[in-house]
């Protein structure tokens, strides 16, 4: 350092004055620094370059000094090495040592020469290091013995000698072998697949020799499974780990009774971390690892010890984008999962199991290590679940739905960025295992495979994670958002309720998080058409957001929307126009946190400008496409979904050409994202006939729906509102094309199954009795025709949700009673409709029929 | 435990820059540092760094064997900062010494990748600076000691030392405008 170092000089006063100014700011500092430093200007100028100093970016020496440290560590150790004991040119008993090869944790190994003139034989000649050879460790050594002279097989290396040195250490001499760990000697010579695997089955075969032998090896990795030039496969230190039995540490490790770690951290099995009972799984465990190790070329959990106690990842996840991908993925992949399972009851029970398999792969036959398929039942979901839209109500009744499927997508997202990183694993896993979501033909072929995940996920949820509540509520509400993407409700519904219970014991019952929940179920049982039920569940969700301190605004205003949403299901427009707009005007400042209660938000508020004329001062729809579009991205399902709703809100505008548009982006990314058969993609499809429909294109609206029609019936049978729904728009393209007599029965079919299938109270039931009606009036079944206008009039006057629909079956009961003779009455009747009708666009005939005036 | 207890009184032998204190202190815990890293480095797949806190803190437990108190881990991580802070200058010293040819025997590196000279160069240099640090203010010292050559954080550094968090960042914060500024002004 400088002689002239500043603080040589006014040491004490600068030192003051500086530390002083350090802890005040700005304006402050500089009056600080006037009154001490007066008229002193060099002294001022230097405490100010120590603040700039100080508070500039950089650290000159951090880096540096923390090499030294490494290098310090490493050169001393090397040092070491070099001033250890060197046996070289010594003779013991029969043997002659020649070299030293290597210096392990416990064990220096030479090279040796048999000397007792009767055969020339090299051989491994290994001994403990100074310092190590406690009294037990050396008892333990002479008894192992023994047990390891009685093996004998090709591929282990074999135990040749014992004895101890002249100053009592024990020392082992084992077959020489020269060769390259398994996994360098695999990547240097580039060998294919299968011969990395018949490599990997001598070594199993190895272990199997040892097991029925009872030798544990403990410590089966890469350095210790050589393979010679000639292709010769030998295992090491078999049995070595076992002479130097585990005992506990502070540091949790396994240490000897010495207290030196010996156990490789990061290749051990998770019950040997856990220090519970080894048995021969350990090793089976161990060359799980190793198939890893070969397949892929890397080790699994990348050094991360931590990270052993959960499951490995599938080999095929790294192997992506390489030609390898397709031969390692699926069994392969169930083999190694297998083998190297968290738990070792689920793991094969022998290295012979582990080996057939192997086999089994190379000759193409099936695998033992693939899960059951369990047959899928797809439950009629009777009386429940209207993920749909009837014709004239298309945008209004898919909001429920549309959530759900949104804001699971985001939410399983934002759940799996707040899972700690080993939960974080588990879902990720559980989910990239074979291509859960790539689209099949028949949605069973596809959906079976993602059932069968979310059951074992259930399963493993519950068994392993009984210590760890947090992350099981967590967990538990992640799969049941995925059940519920896939219009499984009762299955989502019954594992939100498990986690709601778990997170109201966890966080109390007017928590953030039991907020979210209820919100979620309350999403669920509406989804199932129980709306008694997600009345009560969002009423308080709202009512926790409204009143518990820790709620953000954003929370406050993501609760407000929900409710809004189901009050708009209800009919209750006012409630829900007001929870709307105030949840908007919170959201809208920061559109990506909460983008799909936003978006939704946006579409119902336009319903309610274009439907019932209520006046709002922005365009809601322009914004609900560039929040979807910025936030998610052009390309992805959740704007492709966004798209869908805003091309069937077009639709109901009458904007033909923008929603065609729309449809046309959106639906083939659901098709190939989602499946041609599920909820989403079908109600999308749904509203692209309706928009056909509504450019006249009738005949297209026709096959559209009848192809729809059929594709449901598959997916869910008769007794089914999506069902019904296609009959009733089936039946109306058939009808405006004029062939009453086809169409009818349509009609009745989507009526009477809406009964069977809808609460008696909702209005959509009315929707296929206007049909009726208009179909009748058309066949001159007048009296028919009135009676079913008026049973539809009167379940639309009972809830108001829809009042132009109801103006539709006043006139249909008009003209009826007109056609009937009573033309004053029906005159009446159809002249005071229109105010009813407002200005929502009609389909044809409906404004000609109900003589709708045409504004001028 | 006995070794603890003689920990801290080396410590305090060497704060009163008792002649033979430190000396005394590095065989106390030199050897399991040593073991320790030697560990450490064994087991370590190539490519990674050597993770010298953790040595540090492994050798600490070893050496409490179980009865681990706040006391004698204050101490320690004392007495590690400043073990470590003597060896590193020792042996940079000694590297500086053998490249101007004082006949001093460098150590051999053979395993260890290249040791830069700057490495050598900064450690002399801080070492330095801290000893000039410390006649501002001792703790400037000891801090940065705990900072910089055991690579403790914020929080052990409070523990070492008996300070709040806040404070060492206090503390950071103005050794830092010194050291900076000696640089600028051109170091040794």
């Amino acid at each position: 350092m400088a002689a002239d170092s500043p603080t040589t000089g006014c040491g004490g006063a600068l030192d003051r004055i500086y530390t002083g100014a350090l802890e005040r700011r700005g304006g402050e500092r500089r009056r600080y620094l006037d009154e001490q430093c007066r008229a002193d200007e060099p002294l001022r100028r230097e405490v100010e370059a120590l603040l700039d100093a100080a508070e500039r970016e950089g650290d000159p020496f951090a880096e540096q000094i923390q090499a030294a440290r490494e290098h310090l560590f490493r050169s001393l150790l090397a040092s070491d090495a070099k001033a250890e004991e060197d046996l070289s040119g010594q003779r013991f008993q029969n043997w002659r040592i020649e070299r030293r090869l290597a210096r392990g944790g416990l064990a220096t190994v030479y090279l040796a020469q048999r000397d007792d003139g009767e055969f020339v034989q090299q051989a491994a000649f290994k001994v403990l290091r100074r310092g190590l050879d406690t009294e037990d460790v050396v008892a333990r050594f002479r008894a192992e013995r023994q047990i390891l002279s009685s093996l004998e097989h090709p591929s282990i290396a074999r135990f040749l000698d014992g004895g101890a040195l002249p100053d009592g250490r024990p020392y082992l001499v084992l077959e020489y072998v020269d060769g390259r760990p398994i996994t360098d000697h695999c990547s240097e010579r580039g060998l294919e697949l299968r011969d990395r695997l018949r490599l990997l089955i001598r070594v199993l075969r190895a272990l199997h020799h040892a097991h029925s032998h009872l030798v544990v090896h403990r410590d089966v990795k890469p350095s210790n499974v050589l393979v010679s030039a000639e292709g010769e496969v030998k295992l090491l230190d078999f049995g070595i780990a076992k002479l130097l039995e585990p005992g506990p540490s502070p540091t949790g490790a396994l240490h000897t009774r010495t207290g030196v770690a010996l156990l490789t951290p990061g290749y051990g099995s998770p019950e040997q971390h856990a220090r519970a009972t080894v048995t021969t799984g350990s090793d089976i465990y161990q060359a799980g690892l190793l198939l890893y190790e070969l397949l892929t070329g890397e080790f699994p959990f990348d050094g991360d010890p931590s990270a052993v106690a959960f499951q490995v990842p599938p080999p095929s996840q790294r192997l992506r984008g390489t030609a390898l991908y397709r031969q390692v993925r699926g069994d392969l992949d169930a083999i190694t999962l297998r083998a190297a399972h968290a738990d070792p009851a689920q793991r094969y029970t022998s290295a012979d199991e582990m080996r057939l398999d192997l086999e089994h792969f190379l000759a193409g036959r099936p695998v033992q290590a693939q899960p059951d398929r369990f047959s899928y039942r797809l439950r009629k979901l009777a009386g429940r679940n209207p993920w749909l839209m009837p014709l004239l109500a298309v945008v209004v009744l898919g909001t429920i739905a549309y959530v759900v499927t949104l804001t699971v997508y985001s939410a399983r997202l934002e759940r799996e960025r707040q899972l700690a990183a080993a939960a974080q694993q588990f879902m990720v896993e559980l989910f990239r295992s074979p291509d859960p979501f790539a689209p099949a033909d028949p949605a069973r072929g596809r959906d079976i495979r993602v059932v069968d995940t979310l059951e074992l996920g259930q399963r493993r949820v519950r068994e392993e994670l009984g210590a760890q509540p947090e992350l099981r509520a967590a967990l538990l509400a992640s799969i049941s958002d995925v059940y519920a993407s896939l219009d499984q409700h009762a299955e989502a519904i019954d594992l939100r309720e498990e986690a709601l219970a778990l997170e109201t014991e966890l966080h109390g019952p007017r928590s953030a998080q039991v907020a979210s929940s209820l919100r979620a179920l309350g999403y669920q049982y509406a989804a199932t058409g129980d709306m008694e039920r997600a009345d009560v569940l969002l009423e308080r969700q709202l009512e926790i957001a409204r009143s518990s301190r820790g709620v953000s605004p954003a929370d406050l205003a993501v609760a407000r929307i929900a409710s809004g949403l189901h009050e708009e299901r209800r009919g209750n427009l006012d409630r829900s126009h007001e929870l709307l707009l105030q949840g908007v005007a919170t959201l809208r400042a920061e559109p990506a946190s909460h983008p799909n209660e936003l978006v939704e938000a946006l579409i119902v508020l336009e319903q309610h400008r274009s439907f019932a004329d209520v006046p709002i001062d922005f365009d809601p729809l322009r914004e609900a496409e560039q929040v979807a579009r910025r936030v998610f991205g052009a390309d992805s399902l959740q704007a492709a979904l966004v798209q869908v709703r805003l091309a069937s809100s077009l639709t109901n505008r009458g904007e033909y050409d923008a929603s065609e548009q729309h449809f046309l982006a959106a639906i083939p990314v659901l098709e190939a994202r989602l499946g041609p058969n599920h909820g989403s993609t079908l109600d999308a499809l749904n509203n692209l006939g309706y928009l056909y429909h509504g450019q006249g294109d009738l005949a297209g609206a026709e096959r559209l729906h009848g192809e729809l029609l059929a594709r449901k019936i598959t997916k869910y049978g008769e007794q089914h509102s999506a069902v019904a729904d296609s009959y009733q728009n089936f039946g109306s393209a058939i009808t405006h094309q004029g062939r009453y007599d086809e169409s009818l029965p349509l009609h009745r079919k989507a009526y009477e199954t809406f009964k069977v299938v809808l609460n008696e109270d909702n209005y959509v039931i009315a929707v296929p009795l206007l049909s009726i009606a208009y179909v009748q009036l058309r066949r001159g079944e007048l009296a028919e025709a009135e009676a079913a206008a008026r049973e539809a009039l009167a379940r639309l006057q009972a809830t108001p949700a829809a009042r132009h629909l109801q103006g539709v079956a006043q006139c249909l009961v008009g003209v009826s009673l007109e056609r009937r003779g009573q033309a004053a009455e029906g005159g009446a009747l159809i002249a005071s409709s229109h105010a009813l009708i407002g200005s929502a666009s009609l389909p044809e005939p409906y404004p000609e029929l109900c003589r709708v005036p045409v504004e001028g | 435990m006995t070794e603890s207890l003689d920990i801290a009184a080396l410590l305090e032998a060497v704060g009163r820059s008792e002649h033979g204190a430190m000396d005394e202190l590095v065989r106390v815990i030199y050897p399991d540092l040593r073991r320790i890293a030697h560990f450490h480095l064994v087991k370590e797949r190539p490519g990674h760094t050597l993770n010298t806190t953790a040595i540090v803190h492994e050798a600490y437990l070893r050496l409490a064997g179980g009865n681990a108190n706040w006391n004698d881990r204050e101490h320690f991580l004392r007495a590690a900062s400043a073990v470590m802070r003597h060896l590193l200058v020792d042996y940079a010293r000694q590297r500086e010494a053998a490249k101007r040819g004082s006949g001093l025997r460098p150590l051999t590196l053979t395993d260890a990748g290249p040791a830069t000279d700057d490495d050598s160069v900064a450690v002399i240099a801080l070492d330095d600076a801290l000893r000039e640090l410390s006649r501002i203010d001792q703790r400037l010292e000891q801090v940065m000691e705990c900072r910089y050559f055991a690579g403790l954080s914020t929080r052990e550094t409070a523990e070492a030392l008996g300070m709040s968090e806040r404070t060492v960042e206090r503390e950071v914060l103005r050794a830092k405008g010194y050291l900076k500024r000696a640089l600028q002004s051109g170091g040794g």
